[in-house]
């Protein structure tokens, strides 16, 4: 048979179309789908044996406890511990992520120097001797010329057995001056204790058991002592009755899921408290004893009396009814009334921390089941050598030397509050700090500290908890050999500068120092996560047997004992009853009004996975946008999505406008994110974005500043 | 694909939008357990990969009538005439027989996206980007998910390897199957506010059928008829309404 060119193309076509018939083009899609994968670029898996450590959370002072699954000794998931006394078994994001903040892109790996402050100002890698070196310099000159300048030594989680090493290295310095950032989370209880005689009890705040709160912005569920407590408060909302009254002018996650939003105007949350107290005062609400017990009653009662409902409410954005209302649910029930912001905020001035801290003394929440309770101080076996002094209240231009703590407290503050302490022209400030981040801008040397889980850590009772506790945060991977533990750091500045050496040496001796006064106390109870099991302090037979208690994730829960007696009360502490405002007081047109969350400002240092939320979703903020009403933002001629100037009298910025109506008009939100992405140049760290724009007043608040904007 | 009415069990959830806060950390969990990327530089909105998403949701009033809802949002785990599968080439979308679970097979996926058009939940994600973790970061994965490559897509399976690890422990330990509590996803592992319930719908007993079949229970586009095996309930009218309500009872 002849084959024709004709046959030939007729097999080979029919050929190629019953091949398509056949599994075969099918196989070789799959195939080449599989073949064109970058293989090379997907990492490899850690392999190895798999254990559990119990262990805390150091990112924030909520110290939740969790477990860590670890394999080949890595850890590789964080989780919340549902049964735990303390932290009731929730994370939150950052927490849930933090065991990867140890391989941050922005991680230091060794100290650096700044070669020149200013905008050409650049990081330049420098030795630990070097450094020590030159800090110990300025130590020598700081005692040779007496009162030219102090050493100070800013704690960003006051309380720890750390902070007390750094006051023993400042007692030792001339002048040594101990500073506690600023924060809001504890503002009212600070407060308080200005106002009450607290003597040597801490006050905390009995959520469990009280019928109504009144919240001045403070972030109860986002963000606030540990989202496992405040969260089990909320969902128990139905069987205890407890009502929640948010009073802010955004509404914000907490707003939402209050019982009751007041949307008050930024500024004038004084005239609210001073409303709600006038109230109280009229209609005879107060505490039955309250004109007896509590100091200057008839003079503040007084007072008051010019702030009706009626006249303070237009002033605040709100109806009088809704004024009366809230001064009725809180006076009819234990209930607290407490302030704070969100981590960027800060606290209010210090006239309207005493207003609101005031109406619970008026309502007689001090000392009183589901109020604010007074519990005993971790045990110390001996005195505090310094008292510790707010960042806002050291005398400007008077610090030589400056030394950061590397603890997050989870807020932030502009930088300028702490520019304007520094000596003009010869004021140092060294940043223990693991990270690159904004905040280390302003430090002229980077030492670089451990970072979360790679060394022992101090976990201590959250602000407004209601015993005290003590843990630790367990390593989950060993530490950089590059980072450099505080209190060695300290001892070696001690050693250079011919000081006389601290007692403790190391972090881990600062904490077994702390465990020894625990076990000399015989206090309390150390609760196993491990055996769910809870041993007394008391049948412990050595203190080494405390300490491998809590090397295991054990917590120390104090017992709830005799705590101090009120000793005396007064509604206004040292402010005068010049500092009451007028009541129909109206504040500015446009207000500047900076937002955060904690852990995860501009100024912080997150895990890039945190991307999740700030830039593969709308979920969170990303620095850089000014949410303003749509009504507002109509009426200055802007529109959603575009680029505006936003100007203060600190300077002017170019911010995105986005359009939200969750925001009271006339305010500019302005998110204070952070940059989970940012893996810039190590050489500048990244700006502090629109916290910048923000009047730091001279008691260290910066909640509202007066502001305009215009299409950029 | 008829497959749901051979399944030993069905796998679901119910998430209480009335609980949800929207602080997200069932997003950072998700990542984290599944081994997902964080974004690239020019990630966006769009373009990342977050295979359960939480959307603020407002109800459009004005500043004084304004409220929101925060609605996590994930695969819904369609147990009737799953668009994925229907529109996949490749084979790479799977319905488990055994568990209802919706399967993604990144190493079968030829990337043409058919899957995340088809998909009305917008549950689906690409990979746009080699998967790339900072440096040191490798001994931190989960081992129990493989990550996936660029030009891939993927999506939520209820945290499948969690399920391997929960079977391999029933077997190390001579029971024939898992129970109840055995095997929980890390997103609702993880939520602050207890807002998600999961568990077998096949089990009526369970809570999370109990609650599927509550008044407040809804399910998103349920005019498709897909039979999302996710349900989500809120006491807000205007959130029922939102999503085309349909008793599930």
């Amino acid at each position: 048979m002849n084959m024709t060119r004709r046959d030939l193309l007729t097999l080979a076509g029919g050929s190629l179309l019953g091949a398509l018939f056949t599994p075969v083009p099918w196989k070789l899609l799959d195939d080449s789908s599989i073949w064109t994968q970058n293989w090379a670029l997907i990492p490899g898996l850690p392999r190895g044996p798999e254990t559990c450590t119990f262990t805390a959370c150091p990112l924030c002072p909520g110290g939740c406890a969790l477990k860590a699954r670890r394999v080949n000794g890595y850890p590789v998931s964080l989780a919340g511990l549902p049964d735990h006394p303390v932290s009731f078994g929730s994370l939150c994001p950052a927490g849930i992520a933090g065991h990867h903040l140890a391989a941050h892109p922005l991680r230091l790996r060794q100290p650096h120097v700044f070669s020149g402050k200013g905008p050409e100002g650049k990081l330049v890698p420098a030795s630990i001797e070097h450094t020590v070196s030159d800090i110990a310099r300025i130590v020598r000159e700081i005692q040779k010329s007496g009162s030219r300048g102090t050493i100070a030594v800013l704690d960003h989680r006051p309380g720890r057995a750390m902070s007390r090493c750094y006051q023993d290295f400042l007692v030792k310095c001339p002048d040594g001056v101990y500073i506690v950032a600023p924060g809001s989370e504890d503002a009212t209880l600070k407060t308080l204790r200005s106002l009450c005689g607290f003597g040597k009890g801490v006050p905390g705040y009995d959520f469990e058991h009280t019928r109504a709160i009144l919240s001045f912005g403070a972030p109860l569920i986002d963000g606030w002592g540990t989202p496992g407590r405040m969260t089990t408060l909320l969902q128990t909302r139905k069987q205890s009755g407890m009502k929640l009254i948010q009073a802010e002018g955004v509404q914000t996650r907490t707003a939402l899921q209050a019982d009751t939003w007041l949307p008050v105007r930024p500024g004038t949350e004084a005239l609210l408290a001073l409303g709600i107290a006038n109230t109280i005062l009229r209609e005879g609400l107060q505490h039955q004893k309250a004109d007896r017990t509590i100091a200057g009653f008839t003079a503040y009662k007084d007072a008051v009396a010019r702030f009706h409902p009626d006249a303070v409410a237009e002033a605040c954005g709100l109806s009088s009814n809704a004024i009366v209302q809230t001064a009725r649910t809180i006076a009819s029930t234990p209930s607290i009334i407490l302030s704070g912001s969100n981590p960027a905020g800060g606290p209010f001035n210090a006239a309207t921390e005493v207003f609101i801290a005031g109406l619970n003394v008026l309502l007689g929440n001090i000392g009183r089941e589901g109020g604010i309770q007074l519990h005993r101080d971790i045990p110390s076996s001996t005195e505090s050598p310094l008292t510790a002094k707010a960042l806002a209240d050291v005398p400007d231009h008077s610090l030589r030397l400056l030394i950061v703590d590397a603890a997050e407290s989870g807020c932030t503050y502009p930088a300028t509050l702490l520019k304007r302490k520094l000596m003009q022209n010869g004021g140092t400030v060294v940043m223990m700090s693991p990270y690159l981040s904004p905040r280390t801008a302003l430090a002229d040397y980077v030492v670089p500290g451990p970072a979360a889980y790679e060394c022992l850590e101090e976990i201590s009772a959250p602000p407004g908890a209601q015993r005290s506790t003590f843990a630790l945060s367990i390593p989950l991977m060993r530490r950089r050999e590059v980072s450099v533990d505080p209190a060695a750091f300290l001892a070696r500045i001690s050693e250079a500068a011919g000081l006389p050496q601290a007692k403790a040496a190391t972090t881990e001796s600062c904490l077994r120092r702390r465990a020894h006064d625990i076990w000399l106390s015989r206090r309390g109870i150390l609760a196993g996560p491990a055996t769910k099991a809870s041993t007394s302090v008391r049948t412990l037979s050595n203190e080494e047997e405390l300490w491998k208690g809590f090397l295991e994730g054990g917590y120390w829960i104090d017992d709830p004992g005799e705590a101090e007696r009120v000793s005396c009360q007064s509604l206004l502490g040292t402010l005068s009853l010049e500092h009451i405002p007028a009541p129909a007081a109206s504040g500015p047109s446009l207000q500047l009004v900076p937002f955060g969350w904690r852990n995860a400002t501009t100024t912080a240092t997150v895990v890039p996975v945190m991307s999740k939320l700030f830039q593969e979703s709308h979920l969170r903020h990303l620095g850089g946008r000014v949410h303003i009403n749509p009504a507002t933002l109509a009426a200055s001629g802007l529109a959603d999505g575009m680029p505006v100037t936003v100007t203060t009298t600190a300077g002017s910025m170019t911010a995105l406008a986005v359009a939200d109506p969750t925001v009271l008009p006339g305010i500019i939100h302005a998110a204070v994110g952070p940059s989970p992405n940012n893996t810039a140049s190590n050489e500048r760290p990244e700006p502090e974005g629109l916290l910048q724009l923000c009047t730091v007043r001279d008691d260290g608040s910066w909640r509202t500043t007066e502001a305009t904007i215009a299409k950029a | 694909m008829e497959q749901t009415a051979q399944s030993a069990s069905r796998y679901g959830m119910v998430i209480d939008l009335d609980r949800c806060t929207g602080c997200g950390a069932c997003m950072i969990a998700c990542a984290v357990e599944n081994n997902v990327a964080p974004a690239e530089q020019k990630t966006t909105e769009r373009t990342g990969v977050t295979w359960l998403r939480v959307y603020p949701v407002s109800n459009g009033e004005p500043f004084a009538a304004h409220d929101m809802v925060y609605i996590p949002m994930t695969c819904q785990q369609c147990g009737d005439h799953t668009p994925c599968v229907s529109v996949c080439p490749q084979n790479a979308v799977e319905v488990d027989p055994t568990t209802g679970i919706v399967a993604q097979i990144p190493q079968r996926c030829l990337g043409c996206r058919y899957c995340m058009t088809a998909c009305p939940y917008h549950a689906r994600y690409f990979n746009w980007w080699d998967p790339q973790w900072p440096e040191g970061t490798e001994a931190l994965l989960n081992p129990d998910v493989a990550p996936r490559m660029r030009g891939v897509a993927e999506k939520c399976n209820f945290c499948h390897g969690r399920l391997h690890a929960a079977r391999t422990k029933a077997a190390a330990g001579g029971k024939k199957d898992i129970t109840a509590g055995d095997y929980i996803p890390a997103c609702v592992e993880s939520c602050p506010a207890r807002a998600i319930v999961f568990g077998d719908l096949a089990d009526e007993g369970s809570e999370v059928s109990r609650r599927s079949r509550s008044q407040e229970a809804f399910q998103f586009l349920p005019k498709l008829g897909n039979a999302p095996k996710l349900s989500y309930t809120s006491s807000k009218e205007w959130v029922r309404n939102m999503a085309g309500r349909v008793p599930t009872t």
